[in-house]
């Protein structure tokens, strides 16, 4: 199965039951189906800061108290013992913190030295890291980064009806990104630069070449996206994976959140639907249920949320026969649009008060 | 895909290949887990580098073990001779590894193992060691130093003693402070009286300087004060001087007129000098005749001249006259005025002189006012010093700059423990508000967890089932087995994989039995020595140069070189063939049908000298065909060559074969061969190779690889001292374990054998004369031994003992009862005079007497014989009972050991299980004394086959044992010792 599939999108019954799972997050509104992801493995040099912790900072800090210490005038200070002080100091000298002058002699690095007065260090080094950035389907679909919280497990591969591509500059722009864009975007602050083996002549005569090879696995994140309001009042994107074999749906652990200016991300969800879309949608449903593009057409449509209500003349509501339960309790949803990404509404039907002249639309 | 990464920029997952079914298998498998698959590929040979070891004590054959085995790349396997010091080796190998920043895991089969080697390094600083618990273990049962290194014990005392620790250090930094704080006032009153002392000081330098400038000064005085203000010096001087001046300008004038006369005089005489200038020619020209001058002439001619020239010689005389006299006396004057002069100095020196010494007088006082001053100074300093806190600094002199430098020091020490008084308070909270926060951190810090293979599964720091953050916790550097020939190909497998490098101790081959049931292991799975992982590893990792398939054999008339071993089924096939250039010497050719026809053998004639016919065959076969006795290459390097020992027999008269240029083959007076007196073979004591003739030790082991496929390495070791047994003992056990002895072992000759047989045979006198196997022979074993299980032979115990014992097993009351005997003679002889060779492990702290046997009723029944006769050892010495199994991993300086076993007319097994029959042999450090029936281990040895509860190879091993047991006792072997000592009665 591929994002192309139409069995991507989960029928009628599990959106009711994810309904309930979700309904304590009060949407605002809600769309459903497939996230282009590209999960790009790359090398990069990475710096943060560390708290160190308790005791091998007050090893550090004893050191401090004077220049080339010995361990037992470490121990005489912490009474640790020997063996236990010697494996925190070979800890931290392998750390770089501390280094041995003599037999047994310690003293602090320049960097011991500030990270005894801060309490924190910086670790430098380089690592392979996983950045996905999402490809939108509508223009401009320049791939853009999102933080996901967990490894995509619920990923199908990417549809076979799109190329995948993506510019390695994209991640190169994000990482020389300032440090607010990278706070506002959830962009890890850690890291600093991107380590490719264009950026190094003669990278091939290495024997580590393999490790700078920027690797993109392109895949699709099947997910229930929200849009709801925070604590703070401001709106707040969440992506609620969900297995296409089983449509389990982990409603408790959100793969993305997106704050505000989650448009910038997503740029391609649209909270306003052309009318004609709803129409349209409810249309195809009620050609389901034998009803002709006419009789469809007299039901008012006024789209609140994530629901849609329909106000439909009582004779139409007599003929939805088994779905009108269905209808009345609101556990009938419509996904509109044609996207890999859809708008779902959840039907609430109710009878039409008569008026006269003709139809009237949302 | 590098390069299609390069031109993309980037790589989609797509484009990746196909990962082999394998791969993921491949690469997690190990090189034991290879090894164990027989996939091992070939290891590269490593050279260790001497290392500098914790335990000094250590020989050099244990160090070259620790060397391999630390800095071996991998794996590292050890065997060892029992009593070679494989635990004391371990323990180094821990330290050593933990010196490294390795974490070790340590595992043996037993926790008796582990604790041994716990022992030594418990309290060696660079361990910090835990201790897993089994689970049929209580950690109250443990000895104090092991109970100290469980993860419990550790944790609680790591925690306690660390607050503990911390609440000290804030108090004493808190005293330290207040005492240092005391000392702000002793500041200003040091500064005052250091003040005052350089006051003081510099008066005394003023002094000093008012001295030496004295008599300057008063010099200066003297003739400033001429015209100064007056006082008495002054007053004097001036009188002194006035009247001088009054003489002097009398003189003066009087000189001054005599010389105004003296120069009247002489102007007189000038003149008159003059006109007798003009006169005198004529006078000489007459008085001469010179008539020819004009002179003479005008004196001749003028009278007035003449009267002229004599008036001016009498004024020149006249006045001359007065000249001289007036000169007199204007010297006469000049005399009277320098005594006049000297007369004025001296009297104006004495006057300065006393002047001088009087204020010379003035300046001691003053001084010695000073120096009181200043001791009265120095003593309110010295009270002031004493009065500081120990820990400040006293000036080192009274001066203000040493007290202000002083001070500086205080300050800074104030300081200094202000802000280590700081940090105490800072740890003492911090472990009181995290009290768990040293003990959550052990696992990560522990760099030595020792375990058996039960307990380290399931142990909730270092188990198996650590997941995530602790998983790491799981993993070490270096994995120590000890006894690793009694762990399973699982055990090792499992095991194995925690470790990224792993060196394993095992006994030597022939120590450990063929089939041993090790206590605690899953199915009482057996192993059987060649099946031992370890050993199989061994196997492939060892270079053992014994393998080799060459002999040299001398016959009585003929000289033969084995070039391959020949069946005695195989020899109708041999074909002899005489060189055609040398038709003495015979080539045997086996040409088995269907088979390629192969040199196997090559005979010379007995007369042809060894280094002759060894040339010869590596000149025409290239074939060097050495015959080691020793079990590893050993490679040594002197100043002018390097050696590759063969042999541990080093004979200077040896015979010496030239092979190449600088390649030498040293070999070793030839020995009996086994009973064929006359044959003898001849061993390879070492092979040399000259440095002068560019041998190096890399081309020389090339070069033995190309020729014998020789190759060490670097991965294994054997241990072949028993370092803690008397040297006789260690003689017997290396003729036990039929291990070749090295010559510098032979136990020198003392009146006191180490090894005692005591025979518990029937009432039939013995005789002396006759060996064990003749008496087996003529009538078999005595029949002392009871099997309790069969209650028809309880008439052969006294009654009283019947209940006591327990209800199955064999005891051998005869021999109990010599056991206890000897126990009480022991006792009554003093039991000093038996010193064990070696110091007894640290944690041994008296000496022990072992009594052994191979089954627990016969212990029981010694137990009580010894308890009714009351042949207890004094308190200074440890009696211990127990199987030879219960002292794995120790031993005692005395061992009695109760053979038990005594049939009167067939063969019976010993042990249980051959090791057991090792173990019981090898445990004594002093001496060993057992005590069996000769009748029935004569029969023993003459049985082959299986027996009793043993299989056909145990039984064998068992039977060899006991032969060589045999052997030695009845001084089969030149170097053992008469030891056969006395029979005991029979019941």
């Amino acid at each position: 199965m591929s994002a192309d599939s139409p069995s991507v999108f989960p029928p009628n019954r599990v959106l009711a039951q994810w309904w309930t799972q979700i309904a304590f997050l009060h949407p605002k509104q809600i769309w459903i189906g497939c996230l282009l992801l590209h999960c790009v493995e790359a090398l990069v040099s990475v710096t943060k800061r560390v708290p160190l912790d308790g005791v091998p900072l007050f090893v550090l800090r004893a050191l401090a108290l004077g220049r080339d210490r010995t361990l037992d005038e470490i121990d005489l200070q912490l009474r640790l013992g020997p063996s236990l002080l010697a494996q925190i100091l070979n800890e931290l000298s392998g750390q770089g913190l501390v280094e041995r002058t003599g037999t047994a002699v310690w003293t602090l690095s320049p960097i011991g030295a500030r990270v005894a007065a801060s309490g924190n260090y910086e670790h430098s080094g380089q690592e392979r890291r996983v950045f996905h950035f999402r490809e939108c389907e509508a223009p401009p679909n320049h791939p853009r980064f999102i933080n996901l919280r967990l490894p995509p497990i619920a990923t199908i591969p990417w549809p076979t009806d799109r190329t995948c591509h993506f510019e390695p500059s994209v991640l190169q722009d994000c990482v020389q990104q300032t440090d607010e864009w990278k706070r506002a975007h959830d962009f890890p602050t850690d890291v600093t630069e991107v380590i490719t083996g264009r950026s190094v002549p003669g990278l091939r005569a290495e024997s580590r070449a393999w490790n700078r090879i920027v690797l993109d696995q392109p895949r699709c994140l099947t997910g229930v996206v929200v849009l709801v309001l925070n604590p703070s009042g401001g709106e707040q994107i969440l992506a609620l994976p969900y297995t296409v074999e089983t449509w389990a749906l982990d409603a408790r652990e959100p793969a993305l959140v997106l704050r505000a200016p989650w448009h910038e991300t997503l740029p391609d969800l649209r909270q306003t639907l052309p009318a004609e879309e709803w129409r349209q949608a409810w249309r195809t449903w009620c050609q389901t249920q034998h009803l002709s593009p006419a009789d469809a057409d007299q039901c008012e449509l006024t789209p609140r949320g994530c629901a849609l209500r329909v106000a439909a003349p009582k004779r139409l509501i007599d003929r939805f026969g088994a779905e009108r339960g269905g209808l009345l309790r609101g556990e009938r949803w419509l996904m509109a649009g044609g996207g890999k990404l859809r708008n779902a509404f959840r039907v609430e039907l109710e009878e039409a008060r008569r008026r006269k002249g003709g139809r009237s639309t949302s | 895909l590098i390069d299609l990464a390069e031109r993309q920029g980037i790589l989609y997952s797509h484009q990746l290949p196909a990962a082999p079914d394998n791969a993921s298998a491949g690469s997690s498998e190990n090189l034991v887990a290879r090894f164990l698959a027989n996939r091992g590929e070939s290891c590269e040979p490593f050279r260790p580098n001497p290392i500098e070891v914790f335990d000094v004590a250590l020989d050099g054959a244990q160090r070259e073990a620790v060397a391999r085995a630390v800095q071996s790349p991998d794996i590292c396997l050890i065997q060892g001779l029992p009593g070679s010091g494989k635990s004391r080796v371990a323990a180094e190998i821990v330290t050593q590894a933990a010196l490294r920043g390795e974490r070790v895991l340590l595992m043996a089969p037993t926790p008796k193992a582990l604790d041994r080697i716990l022992h030594w390094v418990a309290s060696r600083p660079p361990v910090l060691a835990i201790r897993c618990l089994d689970k049929e273990e209580r950690i109250g049962d443990l000895p104090p130093e092991i109970r100290a290194c469980t993860f419990a014990e550790r944790s609680r005392s790591i925690a306690a003693d660390v607050r503990a620790g911390a609440r000290a250090s804030v108090a004493a930094a808190e005293a330290l402070l207040l005492s240092l704080r005391k000392d702000e006032l002793a500041w200003p009153q040091l500064e005052s009286l250091a003040g005052l002392w350089e006051q003081l000081e510099e008066t005394r330098r003023e002094l000093r300087l008012q001295r030496q400038d004295l008599a300057t000064r008063v010099e200066e005085e003297a003739a400033a004060l001429a015209i100064g203000p007056s006082h008495a010096f002054a007053d004097a001087i001036r009188d002194c001087t006035s009247s001088h001046e009054e003489i002097r300008l009398r003189l003066d004038g009087e000189l001054a007129d005599v010389r105004a006369q003296v120069e009247k005089e002489k102007s007189k005489l000038s003149e008159v000098l003059a006109r007798l200038a003009v006169l005198r020619p004529f006078a000489l020209a007459e008085k001469h005749r010179r008539w020819w001058t004009f002179a003479w002439w005008r004196a001749k001619l003028g009278s007035v001249w003449r009267r002229s020239y004599e008036d001016a010689e009498a004024s020149r005389e006249h006045v001359e006259a007065a000249v001289s006299r007036t000169q007199l006396l204007a010297e006469a004057q000049e005399e009277q005025k320098r005594r006049d002069e000297t007369i004025f100095r001296e009297k104006r020196d004495q006057l300065i002189k006393g002047e001088i010494s009087c204020r010379d007088a003035k300046l001691n006082e003053e001084e010695e006012t000073t120096l009181r001053e200043q001791a009265l100074v120095r003593q309110k300093w010295q009270a002031q010093c004493a009065a500081l806190c120990a820990h400040a600094r006293a000036p080192h002199d009274i001066t203000c700059i040493a007290v202000q430098s002083a001070r500086e020091q205080w300050r800074y020490s104030l300081e200094h423990e202000e802000r280590q008084l700081g940090l105490s308070r800072q740890w003492l909270r911090f472990l009181e508000e995290s009290p768990d926060s040293l003990a959550s951190r052990l696992p990560k810090y522990a760099n030595l967890v020792a375990a058996t293979p039960a307990a380290i599964g399931n142990d909730p720091y270092f188990g198996d089932h650590l997941r995530n953050g602790h998983s790491q916790n799981r993993k070490f550097d270096v994995l120590v087995l000890e006894d690793a020939d009694q762990f399973t190909d699982s055990e090792l497998l499992s095991l194995a994989s925690r470790s990224r490098r792993w060196v394993l101790l095992g006994n030597r081959e022939g120590v450990s039995s063929e089939t041993s049931a090790r206590p605690g292991l899953p199915g009482a799975e057996r192993l059987s020595a060649p099946n031992s992982p370890f050993y199989r590893i061994w196997e492939k990792l060892h270079c053992d140069p014994r393998k080799l398939p060459y002999a040299w054999i001398q016959k009585a008339n003929q000289l033969l070189c084995r070039l391959q071993p020949v069946s005695s089924e195989q020899r109708r096939w041999l074909e002899t063939e005489q060189v055609a250039d040398f038709p003495e010497i015979e080539l045997r050719i086996l040409a088995v049908p269907g088979a390629h026809s192969r040199l196997v053998e090559v005979a010379f004639p007995a007369s042809m000298p060894i280094a002759d016919a060894k040339q010869y065959i590596f000149r025409e076969l290239q074939e060097l065909t050495i015959r080691p006795a020793n079990s590893s290459l050993c490679w040594m390097e002197a100043t002018d060559r390097l050696l590759l020992r063969l042999s541990n027999k080093l004979d200077p008269s040896a015979c010496v074969v030239e092979l190449e240029p600088g390649v030498t083959e040293r070999l070793a007076a030839p020995s009996l061969n086994g009973d064929i007196s006359s044959m003898a073979s001849w061993c390879t004591s070492s092979i040399e190779f000259d440095k002068s003739a560019d041998w190096d030790r890399q081309r020389a082991e090339n070069w033995i690889h190309r020729h014998l496929g020789l190759r060490d390495l670097g991965r294994t070791y054997v241990l072949e001292t028993p370092h803690r047994m008397d040297p006789q003992l260690r003689q017997f056990v290396y003729d036990l374990l039929d291990v070749h002895a090295p010559d510098d072992q032979v136990p020198a000759s003392t009146s006191e054998p180490a090894l005692e047989f005591i025979a518990v045979a029937s009432s039939t006198p013995p005789s002396n004369s006759r060996s064990i196997e003749e008496r087996g022979r003529a009538r078999g074993g005595a029949g002392f031994e009871v099997d309790l299980a069969e209650a028809r032979r309880y008439d052969r115990l006294p009654a009283g003992l019947y209940d006591s014992l327990p209800r199955k097993g064999i005891v051998n009351y005869s021999e109990a009862q010599a056991v206890a005997r000897k126990l009480l003679s022991l006792v009554s002889d003093g039991l000093g005079k038996r010193k064990s060779p070696v110091d007894s492990p640290a944690h041994e702290e008296r000496p022990t007497i072992a009594i052994l046997a191979f089954s627990s009723a016969q212990l029981e029944l010694i137990r009580k014989l010894i308890d009714e006769t009351g042949a207890v050892p004094p308190a200074s010495f440890a009696l211990r009972y127990g199987e030879p199994n219960d002292f794995r991993h120790s031993e005692a300086d005395i061992v009695l050991l109760s053979l038990t076993r005594s049939h009167t007319h067939r063969a019976v097994a010993y042990a249980g299980d051959p090791a057991n029959l090792v173990l019981g042999l090898t445990r004594a450090r002093a001496a060993l004394i057992v005590f069996g029936d000769p009748g029935t281990l004569a029969r023993r040895i003459q049985w082959q086959g299986p027996l009793e509860h043993l299989d056909e190879a145990a039984a064998n091993k068992e039977r060899e044992l006991l032969a060589r047991l045999v052997n030695y006792l009845q001084g089969g072997d030149r170097r053992s010792r008469g030891t056969l000592a006395r029979q005991a009665s029979g019941p």
